[in-house]
């Protein structure tokens, strides 16, 4: 195998692998953040905020995934 | 098509000096549009100010409660000191990522340039630039509201804790700029494969995510780096 099809290879795995984790997250996350509207409507207000945030810290693991394929790919073409 | 939207506009700048002598002019092009349209806006804004508001204040009014709410929910009332920061970072970042999803084609008319403009923060460089910016303005406050006993916290909990409290000073700049610039460059790589595989009608799905995705991203980096300026100028408990 020539280092270019690894590359190929490697690429799309990173971004499927990298997308396992963050999206166990979300889910929780999100899952959290439904129960808890359902309970208490009222905290609705203070609860995006800190969702949002969290969304994008645990977002930024996929996309790690995400930049390691564009730099392989950005070599290899 | 999908890598039509990744490759830049680079100018050579003869007589500069070897490592500043490549400008990525797409981006620079973009950034210097968004700043021209964003201080028409305000100086127009600024001319409708009245007692009575009419709805070019009533929309500059609303834009910047939200601004301040987002000090507000880091900082309290202390948060109005660097309210200036935060909301220009916000409304900056919000105009350049809606402005990355218009189709600007026509530039490649009078240039050699093929490709699309996309938005400046879809460029490493700018939002290095933006995260950057954040870690001098967190120093900037937490040496303002404490002096030199800011550089304290490197040994908060325990003093064996400095060396993951300097990687912190690096890792907290790192990932703002790589949160902002993956999301949009996603967005942009995003819409031009559904660009080739279905014209005129998938780029619509994509392009509305992408509106939504663009005003979350300016809201989470707005909002994270409030809670980084507002975590390192509190006082000690």
């Amino acid at each position: 195998m020539n280092p270019q099809s690894a590359a190929f290879l490697a690429g799309p795995l990173a971004v499927g692998l990298a997308a396992i984790g963050p999206g166990i997250g979300i889910c929780m996350m999100t899952a959290a953040y439904f129960n808890s509207i359902a309970r208490q409507p009222e905290v609705q207000g203070r609860l995006t905020a800190y969702y949002f945030i969290t969304l994008g810290v645990v977002e930024l693991l996929g996309l790690f995934g995400f930049v390691s394929f564009y730099m392989l790919f950005s070599k290899t073409y | 098509m999908a890598s039509e939207a990744v490759h830049h506009w680079i100018v050579d700048l003869s007589g500069v000096p070897a490592p500043f002598n490549h400008v990525n002019m797409d981006t620079i092009l973009m950034a210097w549009f968004t700043m021209a349209l964003i201080l028409v806006i305000a100086l127009f804004i600024r001319q409708t100010l009245k007692v009575y508001p009419g709805k070019f204040q009533v929309f500059g009014e609303s834009l910047f409660d939200f601004c301040r709410s987002i000090t507000d929910t880091t900082a309290g009332r202390r948060g109005d000191q660097f309210l200036f920061y935060i909301g220009s970072l916000f409304i900056f970042i919000m105009t350049a990522n809606l402005l990355g999803q218009m189709p600007l084609r026509f530039i490649q008319i009078l240039t050699h340039y093929h490709g699309e403009l996309v938005a400046p923060t879809g460029d490493f460089n700018t939002t290095c630039a933006l995260g950057v910016l954040t870690l001098v303005m967190y120093f900037f406050f937490g040496i303002k509201a404490k002096g030199i006993k800011y550089f304290l916290h490197y040994l908060h909990p325990h003093p064996l804790f400095l060396p993951i409290n300097l990687i912190e000073d690096i890792t907290r700049p790192f990932s703002l700029m790589l949160r902002l610039y993956a999301n949009i460059l996603v967005g942009e790589i995003l819409s031009g494969v559904a660009l080739g595989i279905m014209p005129y009608v998938l780029p619509v799905g994509v392009i509305f995510l992408e509106l939504f995705v663009a005003i979350i991203q300016a809201y989470i980096f707005a909002m994270l780096s409030s809670v980084y300026i507002s975590l390192l100028s509190a006082d000690e408990h």
